[in-house]
């Protein structure tokens, strides 16, 4: 019974042991896909008009660089990140990411997400909710995946980071 | 019970013991294992974002370039982070530097690389100091 109890106990221990190590990894793969959304925020734009929609779930920006082709282009894009309305039992809440209204072909989703909200920040630093104000933005994701067999016990990962847009600071110093 | 049975389930007794302890031990030491990775992640991020403010107020001409040593030369923070419930140390540290990052033999103000470290330290979980470094150049004259 000892052996069977501690087999089980085993099994279920490296299951979830797996898990959490893809979750940390997708941790990290979808702050970098964030982090890189915001860093090419504005391109060509003035710094008051690169974020138009400031949500607590849903945030707006315009840029000029094409995402999808990771080319500059001659007319601006809008993109959005926001938190899908629909939970799919097994893969969680979705980051939706848009351009222009169509789905990004590569970073369109980020899975597994059970909480999304944005505090944004002007260029001193203060919690804003104007958008032609901000400055930065903090990302606070939580991630959340059901363990392998005990299904009321899910695996929970926080992460906060803060993103820069960095082509409205370098608008901000060729102003001055 | 003869006696030579209770030293046998008195044996048995202390062997299953000591699996279940070495068991236990495995699990906690694979369950820190995840905590600092994830930790790991964390810390690096805030790294990052520390260097990245620098970034933005130095393209914003809120930071100076040549101020940046003066301005960062042992600078210790804790910051609470609410989301995660916990809080970190960071520390920076800005150096007039060659173009490789090496310190200087003498500090010189008018150096055209700055090389600025962070250090994230905090909850015991994190096993491991993490540092990240970046060096900067002067390109305007």
């Amino acid at each position: 019974m000892m052996l069977f109890t501690f087999t089980a106990q085993l099994q279920e221990t490296s299951q979830r042991s797996l898990y959490t190590a893809t979750m940390v990894d997708h941790m990290d793969q979808a702050a970098i896909k964030i982090n890189n959304l915001f860093s090419l925020a504005g391109i060509g734009l003035s710094a008051d008009s690169t974020c138009i929609v400031a949500d607590s779930n849903k945030v707006t920006f315009r840029t000029y660089w094409d995402y999808n082709n990771n080319v500059l282009t001659d007319s601006p894009h809008s993109i959005q990140l926001k938190l899908d309305t629909v939970t799919h039992p097994i893969l969680g809440t979705a980051i939706i990411i848009t351009q222009d209204g169509t789905q990004l072909t590569d970073l369109g989703y980020i899975l597994y997400i059970e909480y999304l909200k944005f505090i944004y920040y002007n260029k001193w630093g203060q919690v804003t909710t104007n958008p032609s104000a901000v400055r930065s933005v903090d990302v606070l994701l939580t991630f959340r995946r059901d363990a392998p067999s005990l299904v009321n016990r899910p695996l929970r990962t926080n992460i906060q980071l803060r993103c820069f847009f960095m082509n409205s600071y370098l608008r901000m110093g060729h102003s001055v | 019970m003869s006696m030579w049975e209770m030293v046998l389930a008195l044996f048995a007794v202390v062997l299953f013991t000591s699996i279940s302890l070495s068991y236990n031990q495995a699990l906690w030491t694979q369950t820190d294992y995840l905590n600092n990775a994830t930790l790991v992640v964390q810390a690096n991020h805030i790294c990052h974002s520390v260097l990245d403010e620098i970034d933005a107020k130095l393209f914003s001409k809120s930071y100076s370039f040549l101020n940046i040593v003066s301005m960062f030369r042992d600078s210790t923070n804790v910051v609470y982070y609410p989301h995660l419930k916990q809080s970190f140390n960071i520390k920076i540290t800005a150096i007039d530097s060659d173009s490789l990052g090496f310190s200087l033999p003498s500090p010189n103000p008018n150096s055209l690389f700055k090389t600025v470290t962070v250090t994230v330290s905090g909850p015991s979980a994190l096993r491991h100091n993490i540092s990240l470094k970046r060096l900067y150049t002067k390109t305007n004259m």
